[in-house]
């Protein structure tokens, strides 16, 4: 497992927000992808996926595809996250490929502290992101 | 051309096609072709930037012993017009010419190879943002099949059914109630703490369903039997 994983590993390992909440933490290493799976246990529907490169930590939470949307609302829920990307802190949201998401980003000489402030945040922000997008989304 | 202005041309490339499948596929193949080409104009830039700084070495030490040069002929003349040697300070005021003249050409030449390097460091810097980029890109592609592969084997496990198309709302309404419960059940714990206590509190906050109903020897025979 790449040095930087290892780290975020090791910082989630005994680690108890003040809320009580905690993470679960699921490694997948093959030569397509080296990834952690960070799991707060009461969402446990959005993971967090945390890789690596030679300068950043990225911790990343897909909310939904573009086949979620409803029809026609594709720019406005567009508009509506780049408006409120500065409001939220931490986090941002990001479209890639057909996914849409939010995520945090961090240089790998991030310390202990600051990587579970990073998860915690993220983690925080997961439900926060979906109910405003929620309006834009089809109903299950 | 900037380095985000690459990446967008990138993305452009074939975030517009209908199928999600395909567009994550596509979009990882074309990426990981980026990232080679970027990697090798890296290289190559490398390359260049090592000849040219040789070459800008080289002209560094001829204009600084030119301009030693000048400033020693100069320094000369002014001595030979001091001591009345008009014909010498003559002749060494030729030699200066000749000898400034020589500088200011090579000082213009190394002044463009300043100007390369400069230009060479910012091609090599943007090529490594750009693969940077890319890689977080391609990792985020990656990562996201990654999981979304191992809830669907989780998800075919339980009913039996490929549920890709996980709701987002459904998920959200899904863990909100979950929360909500929680909370209850707390609250709940709380209101029976504050009536009753000691061996009544457990069994009514076994009967709430907020601890576990208190466990029998068949119960704990059972778990060890299924496992």
């Amino acid at each position: 497992m790449n040095n930087s994983l290892d780290k975020v590993r090791a910082a989630l390992a005994d680690y108890t927000a003040e809320d009580g909440s905690h993470f679960s933490v699921t490694a997948t290493e093959n030569e397509e992808i080296s990834m952690l799976t960070i799991i707060r246990e009461d969402i446990e529907e959005f993971a967090i996926l945390a890789t690596a490169s030679d300068s950043q930590l990225l911790f990343n939470v897909a909310l939904f595809d573009k086949g979620q949307i409803i029809d026609g609302q594709v720019a406005a829920l567009n508009k509506m996250m780049l408006e409120l990307n500065m409001a939220m802190p931490l986090s941002s949201f990001a479209l890639t490929g057909a996914h849409y998401s939010i995520f945090g980003a961090m240089s790998v000489e991030s310390d202990a502290s600051q990587i579970q402030e990073e998860i915690l945040v993220l983690s925080e922000n997961i439900m926060d992101a979906l109910e405003v997008c929620q309006n834009f989304l089809i109903k299950a | 051309m900037g380095f985000l202005n690459n990446v967008f041309k990138t993305i452009k490339g074939y975030g517009s096609e209908a199928n999600d499948a395909f567009v994550d596929a596509q979009g990882i193949r074309i990426m990981e072709q980026e990232i080679r080409d970027a990697v090798e104009s890296q290289s190559k830039a490398n390359e260049s930037l090592t000849d040219v700084m040789a070459e800008q070495k080289g002209i560094a030490r001829k204009v600084n012993d030119l301009k030693a040069s000048v400033d020693e002929y100069s320094a000369a003349i002014g001595k030979l017009l001091d001591s009345g040697n008009e014909t010498l300070a003559m002749e060494t005021a030729e030699k200066l010419a000749e000898l400034e003249s020589e500088l200011d050409s090579n000082q213009a030449v190394l002044d463009s190879y300043n100007e390369q390097v400069k230009e060479l460091k910012i091609t090599i810097k943007d090529s490594a943002k750009q693969i940077e980029a890319l890689k977080r890109e391609v990792s985020i592609v990656k990562s996201t099949e990654a999981a979304q592969k191992a809830s669907e084997a989780t998800a075919a496990q339980f009913s039996g059914t490929n549920s890709s198309l996980r709701s987002a709302s459904a998920s959200m309404e899904r863990i909100k109630a979950k929360q909500q419960k929680r909370k209850d059940k707390m609250k709940s714990a709380r209101e029976l703490a504050k009536e009753t206590n000691g061996v009544e509190l457990k069994d009514k906050l076994a009967a709430a369903g907020v601890i576990g109903n208190q466990l029998s020897a068949a119960s704990i025979l059972e778990r060890y039997k299924k496992s």
